[in-house]
């Protein structure tokens, strides 16, 4: 019976710990990541796009009920091409809310009021996204086979990351892998 | 516009509340027990500052009417309820500036010592005779400054009952208080259709014609006189005349809002739980009738509600007219009541990403 969708229920703010990420596949990255860590009271936000991330979303969310009483906010998004440029837009925004503003990506800052870290994949210093970082935990021998296996079927166009090609080959065959 | 900014002292739940840029339609939303019902009233109380009988009239209005009170036996009057915790020592201040005047009201309980200089000072004025004895008496002054000009006015509640010590001026201009729970009468209904009509007949079109959102089959309005009683009855295509009554909740509440925002032209309409009554599917129709007459009859209105599709509503109806609306929640903060004021920006924010703005 708990299925049943009786009605839209929108999203409140309840949790002291807020992480606002681009999509649903980063939502359950940081979930599953979380699962074996100490981290238990956090609320994912997610702004279903990094576009999304501006001044507005940022303003509408902490007029929140709810948001008065939270004390973490983790800012995590991809560095795409320009880790600098990013990390810029980010601290634009944060500087307008009279946020606490970090000095580097992976830097927590605080002013008593909010602690607020800025997180951008894949390591906060080189360009790329959340799946080159996915990519970097595959075993040698499963990369060696996709490198191979996209380069035979001449799968990347170039037109996405090639991280994204990898992880996705990757996925088609999950569970049938060898493993190290 | 009547209120751009409003400042709120010690008025029911409100220690202080101040509430900036205002607009033409004003939505306020927040949980139950919050304030908005006793905001629509701090206005209400402000825009009749004329008149101490109006800070008696919004607990009727919440359906308390408890006047049976002996000020020899108890202490407690019908204003005690107005006043933040019930300190009755404190002084209740509403406060508005419109960009061009700047208004405060004062609600005052004075006490025995203030109470003997009033009957002292009155006594001599009416040379000599008694007017009211400071014992035996609970006196409410309500002090009223508009612009540097003062005057004052006193509510007295004593054994014989309640009686204003001064004649009160007339408002300058008029404001109507739509509640929750109380169904227009057929005789308020029937006064203000005919009060439209005697003023500008050729109005009721208007209200008929969006009325229509509610009765499609609406064609006009009358008013028919059933056993002594004066009804508005509605043709709907059929034979006869149909009581509005019989017809649609709906119907009822719209002609209510459109015949109550002509009767406040160049005035304030409060409405508390605007969706009350209204499917969800019309609601955008609603507020879209909304912003048509308090354009045309020139209205400035506060609403209040507590469904999320009644301002989602809202923000779709005043897309184009963002600037002619604005949502405030009402909120509590370190126990105090606080405002936060949305922009159409951000509500695009919150409907987009779903988030709980109620």
């Amino acid at each position: 019976m708990s299925n049943l969708n009786y009605e839209f229920i929108p999203k409140e703010i309840t949790k002291p710990t807020v992480i606002i990420v681009e999509g649903k596949d980063d939502e359950q990255f940081i979930e599953s990541l979380l699962k074996d860590s100490k981290v238990r009271n956090y609320q994912i936000v997610r702004l279903n796009g990094k576009g999304n991330f501006n001044v507005r979303f940022m303003s509408a969310l902490t007029k929140l009920s709810g948001f008065d009483t939270v004390k973490n906010i983790a800012i995590v998004l991809d560095a795409d091409e320009r880790v600098e440029n990013s990390f810029k837009k980010v601290r634009t925004v944060l500087k307008r809310l009279n946020l606490p503003i970090p000095v580097k990506p992976g830097e927590i800052t605080n002013d008593n009021k909010h602690r607020i870290g800025v997180f951008l994949f894949p390591d906060c210093e080189t360009p790329g996204s959340i799946e080159d970082l996915i990519v970097r935990s595959f075993n040698e021998e499963a990369r060696k086979c996709i490198d191979k296996y996209i380069k035979c079927m001449k799968l990347h166009s170039g037109a996405t990351s090639i991280s994204k090609s990898i992880l996705y080959s990757y996925i088609a065959v999950q569970g049938q892998l060898p493993t190290a | 516009m009547k209120y751009q900014n409003l400042r709120i002292k010690n008025f029911r739940g409100f220690r202080e509340l101040t509430i900036s840029n205002l607009s033409r339609v004003n939505l306020f939303v927040g949980k139950n027990a919050i304030g908005k019902t006793a905001l629509l009233e701090a206005i209400f109380v402000h825009s009749g500052f004329y008149n101490p009988n109006l800070a008696i009239s919004v607990n009727a209005l919440r359906g308390v009417e408890i006047f049976k009170i002996d000020p020899l036996t108890s202490l407690e009057t019908p204003w005690n309820s107005l006043f933040n915790e019930y300190k009755v020592e404190e002084t209740i201040e509403i406060e508005s500036d419109s960009g061009e005047v700047k208004c405060t009201t004062r609600l005052k309980t004075l006490n025995l010592e203030e109470r003997i200089q009033l009957a002292e000072k009155l006594r001599r004025e009416a040379f000599g005779m008694s007017v009211f004895s400071a014992e035996s008496s609970q006196v409410l002054e309500l002090q009223l400054d508009r612009d540097g000009e003062n005057r004052e006015y006193f509510l007295m509640l004593d054994q014989n009952g309640m009686r204003l010590l001064s004649v009160p001026q007339s408002p300058d201009f008029p404001t109507i208080f739509i509640t929750s729970n109380r169904k227009a009468s057929p005789q308020e209904l029937s006064e203000k259709f005919s009060k439209l009509m005697i003023n500008d007949k050729e109005r009721i079109k208007d209200i008929v014609n969006l009325s229509r959102i509610f009765e499609p089959r609406l064609k006009e309005i009358t008013l028919l006189t059933i056993g002594n009683t004066p009804i508005l009855h509605a043709d709907i295509g059929i034979e006869r005349f149909v009581p509005i009554y019989y017809l649609s909740e709906g119907l009822v509440r719209a002609l209510n809002i459109g015949l109550s925002m002509f009767e406040v032209r160049n005035g304030v309409l409060l409405i508390d739980e605007i969706e009350n009554g209204i499917h969800y599917s019309v609601l955008e129709d609603l507020w879209k009738f909304v912003s048509e007459l308090s354009k045309l009859f020139n209205v400035q209105v506060f609403a209040t509600t507590h469904s999320y599709e009644c301002i989602a509503a809202a923000h779709r109806a005043f897309l184009k007219d963002s600037h002619d609306f604005k949502l405030y929640r009402l909120q509590k903060l370190n126990e105090e009541i606080i405002t936060k004021e949305f922009s159409n920006d951000e509500l695009k924010v919150v409907f987009k990403a779903g988030f709980e703005i109620r």
